[in-house]
């Protein structure tokens, strides 16, 4: 499962609430590290600690497989999103898992401009780019420009399996507090489904270490033995000795999905459920005391299971696993979430489905769609913001980036943000387009009141999509006003037609508009 | 302006008025010494701690006294005591309103002698004009009285401070003490009762002052013993400024005119067919400027709302004129009292209305309970409980009340229900809960012995094993819960704001 956390969590707080951060550093912390005079001719063997494992292959030999990133980046700005934005940077760690294949977080080079590998030990800095970044994992695999000089370092094998609780784990990278390579050590605390930070939305498994794991880490591999287990990722404010990693399953299926050339996202279930702890509950729904399973309590239109599973059925199996009351299945001696059979698949991929109605057993097998509409919860990278201005109006499509940078209030807005995936709105509207700024002028002077608000309807017809408003806007003979009517709200906002194009140009011209749209 | 009368003054100075002592010769004032105690939102069958408040009140020549609502609404205990603090009688409220921020009150035992009995009654002063002087009375802690003098330099419609609507003011400018009985401040012209000070803002040194008109409707309709209200059009009006917009509704430059933005169902307005996007032209032939403003033979540019509320009652005809699609139309409204809320303001006097069936705690939804979610509750209730508050025209049809969950008390009984509170309940074994009281008929039928609960949120149903209800509400009676619900008749609900609005936000 990964987005469907959805409705229940969203609200204004979220990034608040989740208190995870992101282990890069970005250059303002580690600008005094450049300055700071580097021993030269004192190098790798001081680093490498004995293991006590056999492994074929040496320390030495393991660390200069894990490379330092450099990576500059342009983050946009959705509140003048006809700009570059403002450019920043940021370090982390990645490691080499096959010929010219580097893995990294998806954090480490998001909205990258230019990325820079640093082999161990040395300044050259290789010219690096993006292969495959799967933002709601947190993954990326990079390449560099010309692998000539990292051929012959050892490619680092992805283990087989999630490591045990209490193992002994190391983790490589070159985090915070110098710049050559850091190696700690822990052990796994804990192997649970967590949510990723990077995107606030998904959720997948996540192992925690007591390894210390800093800003910097990030991308870097997490070892047992010669093997990687993990990606060091995530830590947790607020506490101590607590480091995330990205386990194996997680590794494994973005390599998989990768493989047809082009990566394509989780899938998920489409369905919510409720526990089914309460017997008056399980008496209702025909069940005996001790029944398995959990109740359906919403399904996503359009999702993997609309049509076959409905509200109120009790979810009994998945994939021949046995779910217990609170949700969970027991997969290799663990308890994990039930969504954890449909994160190792793939869109067109089957689920076996067992579950009971009106007192009957019924099987189906359900097949896993993409659901590309539920990304409007997840932070978004790498794309330029989307826009329409038009005469001092500007014109966004909600979804998280706009929300939390432009704090919207109404409660209308976010009401039908809220419910825009589990009230089907997205069927119809492939957009809620938000009028987010009024710039002043003349001719907006008093309109201040509709910022923020979620545009219904251009001269009475609904709008659908960004690019539905801009071409309702630019019809060519429009009628003398503008109607423009928003959620929530019963006066509508009023424009002259007549003196569009006008102030269109005054306002551009003041503002340093030169790009009225990108939709 | 809300700093009421809490002065952080500590020595008295005086800018634009002077003081002086006058001796004290026998006057209406006493003290009014209230216990308040206001309902917890979470637990509704508790009380939180009570405060006390001390203020001052206006003896009438009935023997009735005039106080502020703000005085004594969640009042436990109403005691009035004489200046001097020697005597203390019993009272209780006759009448109350909210928005007008008035209350009446008579001792408990109004036949009793009393120290009201040597006391002079203060006569109603007549409407009073703006540079008319005026005195402002306080009660030292010695029982000496302070006056203060000095003018009302403008009127205006303002908010009363307590129920949101907005009523015909005095304002005085000039420095006031900070005296022991700051709550509700009597203002006198000429020995007669002028109005009673609401606020005060020692920074602007500015004070508002309900009058003695909008006093005298309210003793007018109380004094059949059955207050009923101040009238009401029903209905949300917003300015436009926007030139744009004027000349989208036909508007001529010059012409004035609100935009009705909600006509509320039940409702003078709504009878008469006033529909959202007509505009406001003129009330009784008053015409309304661009920001709703009409003159007053008397006091100038004053608030549209005057000419309901502080011009006529209830059963009262207003000839509305409006302009739709260009059109003007006239119309004859009868108006009304306030049609109540779908989702109140406040509380009922008695309390919140709330229903427990085997650790579920049902509660009416209220502002007040959507307030407790703190400063910035606008943002953090929950997202559906908010859209009612704010759309309650498309729920109106549904329900009178909206009825929640707001909480579960932990029993075996409610296991696995813990997560389930603020969703809307739609059914209880089958009946439609339209209003709280429904719930009580609704578990009277459970089915199999199971209740059958359904509600507007995931997990959309619940149940609850009716005999273990049984056990679960009488263990929490014997633990001392000291009752398992509390109706509130349905008139006595807050009622229809009419005011100006923002738009959206």
């Amino acid at each position: 499962m990964a987005q469907i956390i959805v409705s229940t969590t969203l609200s204004s707080h979220m990034i608040k609430t989740l208190r995870i951060l992101i282990f890069t550093l970005p250059y303002i912390t580690f600008g005094q590290a450049f300055e700071a005079p580097l021993p030269v001719g004192e190098s790798s063997s001081t680093a490498a600690p004995e293991l006590p494992e056999v492994s074929a292959l040496s320390n030495t030999e393991i660390y200069s497989s894990v490379v330092r990133i450099e990576c500059s980046t342009q983050v946009f700005d959705y509140k003048q999103p006809w700009t570059a934005g403002r450019f920043g940077g940021g370090i982390g760690t990645g490691f080499l898992v096959g010929k010219n294949r580097f893995l990294t977080n998806a954090h480490v080079v998001s909205n990258a401009r230019r990325i820079i590998i640093n082999k161990r030990g040395s300044d050259i800095k290789h010219p690096a780019r993006i292969i495959h970044i799967a933002h709601d994992c947190d993954l990326a695999l990079i390449e560099v420009e010309d692998f000539s000089s990292f051929v012959g370092l050892p490619y680092l094998k992805i283990a087989d399996n999630v490591p045990k609780l209490e193992s002994e784990v190391r983790a490589v990278g070159y985090p915070v507090g110098g710049n050559r390579l850091s190696v700690t050590r822990g052990v796994v605390s804990r192997i649970d489904f967590r949510p990723y930070s990077h995107s606030q939305i998904d959720m997948h498994l996540i192992v925690q270490v007591d390894a210390a794991i800093n800003p910097g880490n990030s991308g870097g591999p997490v070892l047992q033995g010669e093997e990687v287990v993990g990606v060091a990722f995530q830590g947790l404010r607020g506490a101590d000795n607590t480091g995330f990693m990205i386990p194996v399953p997680v590794i494994d299926r973005f390599l998989k999905d990768i493989e047809d050339g082009e990566y394509d996202r989780y899938v998920d279930l489409g369905a919510t459920h409720f526990p089914l702890f309460n017997p008056a509950m399980k008496k209702a729904l025909g069940l005996p005391e001790n029944s398995a399973g959990v109740l359906i309590s919403d399904i996503i239109p359009d999702g993997a299971c609309d049509g076959v599973l409905e509200r109120g059925d009790v979810l009994v199996k998945i994939d021949g696993n046995l779910i217990d009351n609170a949700g969970n299945i027991e997969v290799s001696g663990e308890k994990v979430l039930l969504h954890e059979v449909v994160e190792r698949k793939f869109a067109g991929d089957k689920v076996d489905l067992v579950f009971m109605r009106d007192g009957e057993v019924m099987e189906e097998s359900i097949t896993l769609v993409p659901f590309p509409a539920s990304r409007v919860y997840a932070i978004s990278y790498d794309t330029k913001p989307r826009y329409y201005f038009k005469s001092g109006l500007l014109f966004q499509p909600m979804d998280f980036n706009l929300f939390s940078v432009y704090k919207i209030n109404n409660p209308s807005a976010r009401h039908l943000y809220q419910n825009y995936i589990d009230d089907g709105i997205f069927k119809t509207r492939e957009d809620l387009v938000v009028l987010t700024t009024i710039f002043d002028d003349k001719l907006t002077s008093s309109l201040s009141n509709f910022e923020g608000l979620v545009v219904k309807s251009i001269n009475n017809t609904p709008v659908k999509s960004l690019s539905h408003l801009h071409k309702l806007m630019e019809i060519q003979d429009l009628p003398d006003f503008l109607e423009i009517r928003f959620e929530g709200t019963k006066k509508p906002l009023i424009l002259p037609t007549s003196e569009l194009e006008e102030a269109n140009s005054r306002i551009s011209t003041n503002q340093g508009i030169t790009q009225f749209y990108n939709l | 302006m809300r700093s009421l009368l809490i002065l952080a003054l500590t020595s008295f100075f005086l800018i634009s008025c002077g003081k002086e002592e006058i001796p004290p010769e026998p006057d209406g004032f006493i003290r009014v010494n209230a216990t308040l105690q206001e309902f917890s939102e979470g637990q509704p069958w508790d009380r939180k701690p009570s405060v006390q408040r001390r203020g001052l009140g206006a003896l009438l020549p009935n023997k009735q006294i005039l106080t502020t609502s703000e005085m004594v609404a969640k009042q436990v205990y109403l005691e009035l005591e004489s200046a001097d603090g020697s005597e203390t009688i019993t009272a209780k409220v006759v009448a109350i309103d909210r928005d007008a921020n008035l209350a009446l009150l008579e001792p408990e035992n109004k036949d009793e002698e009393s120290f009201l009995d040597e006391l002079k009654a203060l006569e109603l002063s007549p409407a009073l004009k703006i540079g008319d002087k005026v005195e402002t009375w306080q009660l030292e802690n010695n029982g000496q009285t302070t006056v203060t003098k000095t003018n009302i330099y403008a009127v205006d419609v303002v908010n009363t401070h307590s129920g949101g609507k907005r009523f015909f003011s005095y304002l005085l400018k000039g420095s006031l003490q900070s005296a022991s009985n700051s709550y509700t401040v009597p203002i006198l012209s000429k020995g007669t009762l002028a109005g009673i000070l609401t606020s005060y803002d020692s920074e602007d040194q500015i004070s508002e002052v309900i009058t003695s008109p909008i006093i005298e409707q309210f003793l007018e309709d109380a004094s059949d013993g059955d207050y009923i209200g101040f009238p009401s059009l029903g209905v949300a009006a917003t300015k436009m400024l926007d030139k744009t917009f004027r000349d989208w509704l036909g508007l001529e430059p010059n012409e004035g005119g609100l935009y009705l933005t909600r006509v509320a169902k039940n409702s003078a307005a709504g009878e008469a067919e006033l529909q959202v996007g007509d505009v406001l032209l003129s009330l009784d032939g008053h015409g309304l400027d661009l920001k709703g403003y009409y003159d007053d033979a008397e006091y100038g540019k004053l608030s549209w709302t005057h000419l309901i509320r502080g011009s006529k009652e209830i059963g009262d005809s207003l000839s509305v004129k409006i302009k739709r699609d260009g059109e003007i139309i006239e119309k004859k409204v009868t108006l009304r009292a306030p049609a109540p809320l779908l989702i109140p303001n406040e509380f009922p006097p008695t309390g919140p209305q709330y229903f427990i069936k085997g650790g579920v705690i049902f509660q009416q939804l209220t502002k007040r309970y959507l307030q407790a979610y703190g400063k910035d509750w606008t943002s953090r209730a929950p997202l559906n409980l908010l859209d009612v508050y704010y759309q309650p025209e498309n729920y109106e049809d549904q329900f009178e009340e909206a009825v929640i969950i707001t909480g579960i008390i932990p029993s075996q009984n409610t296991v696995g229900y813990e997560s389930v509170r603020n969703s809307l309940i739609k059914k209880v074994n089958g009946v439609d809960i339209k209003k709280i009281s429904d719930l009580e008929t609704g578990f009277e039928n459970p089915e199999d012995d199971i209740h059958h609960i359904e509600l507007s949120e995931a997990p959309y149903e619940i149940y609850l094993n009716a005999e273990a209800c049984k056990q679960v509400d009488q263990a929490l009676v014997d633990q001392g819960l000291p009752a398992l619900k509390r109706f509130t008749p349905s008139e006595e609900a807050p009622v229809e704001e009419e005011q100006e609005t923002d738009q959206g936000k």
